[in-house]
């Protein structure tokens, strides 16, 4: 097994992170132990960032004490894996539906670097008492205006702080063509951010795309 | 000033965006929760007065500065004068990071906490509305299908024998129509020994137009039941594992609402539902009723005549007590209740098997 990033592991078949919290799993992941340390493999099919990197995403801006502000945090599966990489920071979990977050919390409650809050992430004035300065924001919540949204939190995020978001291009305008969609969104987001790495995950989830940039 | 909203305090700035002043809040992340949700749901807490009082011209909460009609604080500006003023502010307040971090989490988990009981409670509104929906579709769709007994009978009457379900037999008018074109079996040979008379194309439309409506609304009555049986779990889990999602929201329908519901005791549970025969207990003199809307649950309704009281009357009284956790802390602790429930129903059932022999004492001999 090799650490291909910080806290980021490879054994060939995929990637994996060092379990936080060893003998749980959070959605069903299979447990690997390796030198007397528990892992969780990263499944591609369910976390979009697992699936960038299996398809050689090059970048990946965590460190153990990064603080993150997520967006469309759902049941937590791709956070739990952030969470176990930044093992000394800080993840803010935004989520707007309650279904989801009664999922999450129990979870969230055995990981302490987890922040769980129930809000729309377009309003994020409603968060900002909870929040500190982050390194990097996460946002995935298959929506209308997601490049809109990320530009609403940016004011979180230090300068030279790290985007990464998922874009799905049928989701803003069915009407429209993807591409012409997916262009505009990174235009949107051009505005305050230099677009750094782009991974098509379309073989793993339709119509999607994973982009990287840095806050200006 | 500009008034900053941070956990530890508000903070009053001057247009230089020097620190004038800090107000604290106590250290408790329970009275943090509270005031945060509270301003998240625009309510301007009581204990916040001493605001008004202060010059204060701008301001980043949506809330506070809706009460003082002072101007917001854009969230860009907001986050750069709160990190310059952010150790000022601990240090004012005393508070190391590892406590603010604390702090942070504490109130998050919280406030996630009672948010969610909100959502909760009003949720459970929306749910007797879908139920009392449900008894008017259900209304609704005999009604029309009576009519379309009548009116499609002209042409088949033999058809609404052989279908039990009304959704299903006005599904089968729609897409079939003409008796002939029936290619089930039994049907068709009912079809053909048939009493009905021919009707024209243009009746048949309009027959079924009304039929298509029947099916479009059982589809209504189907979202709507899912859409129960998912909120109903979420809102009272307890209740919901002890007697199923339905008679939970009629229930909850019937009380107005859980925090209703949690309030009354047993006997009411039991009753609820019940109360026409009640009425015509008090007016007539008619036996009185021994249950509600509990009797719907298979427990109760299939059990010997002579034990259904006492079984209506323990799972009225498991029923209380699971709505009161829903209500006050919604934790999950079913199993408990469902044990003792069978117990005492198995208990009941041993201890009356026989039905009781009293007043007819002429019985035996008439058969
Ligand atoms: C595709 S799921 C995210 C999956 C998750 N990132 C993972 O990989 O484990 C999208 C989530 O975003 C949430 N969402 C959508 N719009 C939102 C908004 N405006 N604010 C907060 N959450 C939102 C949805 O409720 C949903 O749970």
């Amino acid at each position: 097994m090799k650490e291909k990033f910080s806290n980021v592991y490879y054994d060939d078949i995929g990637f994996l992170t060092k379990n936080l919290v060893p003998g749980i799993r959070v959605y069903g992941e299979k447990l690997v132990t390796y030198n007397e340390e528990e892992y969780r493999a990263w499944n591609p099919n369910r976390s979009k960032l697992a699936s960038a990197l299996m398809l050689g995403l090059t970048i990946i801006p965590f460190t153990p004490s990064s603080k993150v502000l997520y967006l469309g945090s759902a049941t937590g599966t791709t956070v739990s894996h952030i969470s176990d990489i930044v093992s000394e920071g800080m993840i803010y979990c935004v989520e707007f539906s309650p279904r989801s977050m009664r999922d999450f919390i129990g979870n969230a409650k055995m990981r302490n670097n987890l922040v769980p809050i129930l809000a729309d992430a377009k309003q994020p004035i409603e968060y900002a008492p909870l929040l500190e300065t982050v390194d990097v924001i996460y946002q995935d919540i298959a929506q209308v205006e997601q490049a809109e949204i990320v530009l609403r939190n940016l004011p979180f995020l230090k300068k030279g702080g790290h985007i990464m978001l998922c874009i799905k291009a049928r989701s803003i305008d069915v009407t429209k063509d993807p591409n012409e969609m997916f262009k505009k969104e990174i235009e949107t987001l051009s505005q305050a951010v230099d677009i750094v790495e782009i991974i098509d995950i379309g073989q793993y989830e339709k119509d999607h795309s994973f982009v990287v940039g840095i806050k200006r | 000033m500009i008034l900053i909203t941070s956990l530890m305090g508000f903070a009053l700035l001057n247009f230089e965006a020097a620190v004038e002043k800090v107000i604290p809040f106590e250290k408790n992340a329970t009275t943090i929760a509270e005031m945060l949700l509270s301003l998240r749901q625009g309510i301007f807490p009581s204990d916040l007065q001493t605001l008004e009082e202060l010059d204060i011209n701008l301001c980043d909460d949506p809330t506070i500065a809706d009460h003082l009609s002072c101007r917001q604080l854009p969230l860009e500006e907001r986050t750069t004068y709160y990190s310059m003023i952010e150790s000022q502010i601990m240090a004012y307040t005393q508070t190391s990071s590892e406590e603010l971090s604390l702090l942070r989490r504490e109130v998050s988990f919280l406030l996630v906490e009672k948010q969610l009981k909100v959502a909760a409670s009003s949720k459970d509104l929306s749910i007797s509305q879908a139920i009392n929906a449900i008894d008017e579709l259900d209304q609704t769709i005999n009604l029309f299908t009576e009519r379309l007994n009548e009116w499609y009978g002209l042409h088949f009457p033999e058809l609404e024998k052989l279908v039990g379900d009304n959704v299903q037999y006005c599904t089968m008018i729609a897409q079939i129509g003409w008796r002939d074109d029936f290619k089930d079996d039994r049907i068709s040979a009912a079809a053909k020994t048939s009493m009905g008379v021919q009707i024209s194309g243009k009746d048949m439309h309009i027959i079924q137009c009304l039929a298509k409506q029947v099916v479009d609304l059982g589809k209504i009555r189907e979202s709507y039941t899912s859409y129960i049986e998912e909120g109903v779990s979420a809102v009272a889990p307890n209740m919901t594992a002890l007697v199923g999602p339905l008679i939970t929201a009629r229930l909850i329908a019937l009380a107005g609402g859980l925090k209703n519901l949690s309030k009354k005791p047993a006997s009411t549970m039991q009753m609820l539902g019940a109360e026409k025969a009640l009425f015509r207990h008090l007016k007539t003199g008619a036996k009185p009723p021994k249950h509600g809307i509990i009797f719907q649950h298979p427990l109760v309704h299939n059990a010997k005549y002579w034990q259904r009281g006492k079984i209506a009357r323990t799972m009225a009284a498991e029923l209380s007590i699971a709505a009161r956790i829903d209500y006050f802390s919604g934790e999950m602790m079913a199993q408990g209740l469902i044990d003792k429930l069978e117990a005492r129903v198995n208990e009941i059932r041993k201890k009356n098997q026989y039905p009781p022999r009293k007043k007819n004492k002429g019985r035996g001999r008439k058969l």
